[in-house]
């Protein structure tokens, strides 16, 4: 992401868009660093060696003239007036990506009469919410999703429904952190991960970014999987067991970090993951443009760069039909 | 270039003087074409799009309002018609593009391109560019636009600007790797 903010700098600074300031910390920050300094070389080469151009052709002008007559002077005889500036714009209005901040926060409720312990929840609806644990573990809950836990936090033991992050801080090797929700459970083993207690058709799934976690149903106990960083599992309704899932996508932490990244990535997994992300929606006009891939990483943009950056790299015509709701269209890609 | 009186050119265009257009078609033409070729890079596509930017003043005749030069407001007639070509460029005139491009296709989807003309090589990845892409390239590097006034032209934001030509010159830099690694060299030995 560094690398691709420099990138453009050294671009706006080779083709004249940088101010005398900007340019100085460039300059300097580029002398500081051999590393930057063979980048920016590179494509200080590039920049010039691309101006190595094949000539313009010569055109034959009294040929074209004559072409011109035939057509203008003969299809006459009325002058007709055609609109000259026919723009060919998808215009997105300005969307409003507001989300109502109305956050169940620290709602505190008594869960009686299990162990009558004050239990603490968090509920979020449509705003992802970062918490503090009493042991200094982080969460991320996902839009619609719920966190309970007994307030002193001992054991560490957390029930989900819906989708977390958590950032589990690392105490001394007995002490175990658990995240349970309805039918598996996950015991940490390291830091950072990802769970979704699934819907019902649905099984609930798990994504290890750094550490180590084991995952288990809680009807089948025999059955557990231990997963390491980059991995993910599922939990199968029907078959009460757990079992990997290959290649998982590289975009599932994106509604915490804000950042995409899409690798020949069709629209049909694009889409759904900018609506999920942002709380749109989106209506295909055309069913073929789904296969339609592209490459890009996005980071803290919002969705009116989002589609703009996509609309016009796959040539699509993207509207808005009402606040949240937007029709895609174009020429499906071959 | 013979100082053209535009205003009293235009006065006459509207009384339908062919005479004028003639004037104009032969003084601008050339002019009109390079703008569209530089962005579309074919001939004869730039030829019929130039084509269309003078029937297009033809038929508005009496209802033109130049503010800027003539020359000013047909090179930005020119960009628009050839952008308005990139953005609904078919997959037919890509495909054409495409055949071009494998015939220098080797098997394992390289370019078979090291043992080319630089300048062959440069147009060639330039075509090969995705057309809006190349369209806010060119603007830049040859036309010497800014960001905002392609921007302007194409509809986009200026971090769309920025993205594109991220875009062209890292596509630019992958393909020509090669001549990267001997310059790179030529700085160490020199």
């Amino acid at each position: 992401m560094k690398e691709q903010d420099f990138q453009i700098r050294v671009i706006r600074f080779l083709s004249g868009e940088m101010s005398a300031v900007e340019s100085e910390h460039l300059l300097k920050a580029i002398s500081e660093s051999a590393e930057k300094q063979k980048f920016f070389e590179e494509y200080q080469e590039i920049w010039e060696k691309a101006e190595i151009q094949s000539p313009i052709p010569e055109v034959d002008l009294p040929e074209q003239w004559q072409q011109f007559e035939n057509q203008a002077f003969v299809e006459e005889p009325a002058p007709r007036v055609i609109p000259i500036w026919s723009r060919q714009i998808f215009k997105i209005a300005a969307m409003m990506a507001i989300i109502v901040s109305t956050i169940l926060a620290w709602s505190i409720m008594t869960k009686a009469p299990i162990d009558s312990m004050e239990m603490v929840m968090h509920e979020t609806s449509v705003q992802v919410q970062e918490i503090a644990l009493p042991d200094g573990s982080k969460v991320w809950l996902n839009q619609g999703s719920k966190v309970e836990y007994a307030s002193n936090f001992q054991p560490r033991t957390i029930h989900l429904t819906g989708e977390a992050i958590f950032e589990v801080r690392h105490l001394s090797s007995d002490e175990t952190f658990t995240v349970e929700t309805d039918v598996t459970k996950v015991t940490v083993l390291g830091t950072v991960f990802m769970v979704n207690s699934g819907l019902e058709s649905k099984g609930a799934t798990v994504f290890v970014k750094e550490g180590k976690v084991a995952f288990e149903a809680l009807d089948k106990k025999e059955n557990v999987e231990i997963l390491t960083a980059g991995q993910q599992a599922v939990y199968n309704v029907n078959l009460h067991s757990v079992s990997r899932i290959e290649n998982p996508s590289s975009n599932l932490f994106n509604w915490r970090t804000g950042s995409f990244s899409f690798n020949d990535s069709p629209l049909a997994e694009i889409l759904p993951a900018l609506e999920s992300y942002f709380g749109v929606k989106f209506n295909i006009a055309n069913p073929d443009l789904l296969s339609c891939t592209y490459n890009s990483e996005f980071s803290n943009m919002n969705i009116e760069e989002m589609l703009e950056e996509l609309s016009f790299g796959l040539n699509l015509e993207i509207h808005q039909k009402q606040p949240g709701v937007y029709v895609v269209d174009g020429i499906p890609c071959k | 270039m013979i100082n053209l009186d535009t205003e009293a050119l235009i006065s006459r265009l509207a009384a339908s003087e062919q005479l004028a257009m003639k004037e104009i078609f032969h003084h601008f033409f050339p002019l009109v074409f390079k703008k569209i070729f530089v962005i579309v890079r074919q001939k004869e596509l730039s030829e019929d799009l130039a084509q269309e930017v003078f029937l297009k003043i033809w038929r508005k005749r009496e209802k033109l309002e130049i503010q800027q030069s003539l020359e000013g407001y047909l090179a930005k007639m020119a960009y628009h018609e050839a952008l308005a070509h990139l953005r609904k460029k078919t997959t037919e005139v890509q495909a054409v593009e495409n055949e071009q491009l494998e015939n220098v296709m080797m098997s394992d989807g390289h370019l078979e391109i090291e043992s080319m003309e630089l300048q062959d090589r440069i147009e060639l990845i330039i075509k090969g560019l995705p057309p809006r892409c190349r369209g806010v390239f060119m603007l830049s590097r040859y036309e010497g636009k800014s960001y905002k006034e392609i921007g302007d032209l194409m509809n986009i934001s200026v971090k769309t600007v920025e993205n594109q030509m991220g875009k062209a010159l890292g596509i630019l830099r992958h393909e020509l790797q090669d001549l990267l690694i001997i310059f790179l060299l030529s700085l160490i030995w020199v």
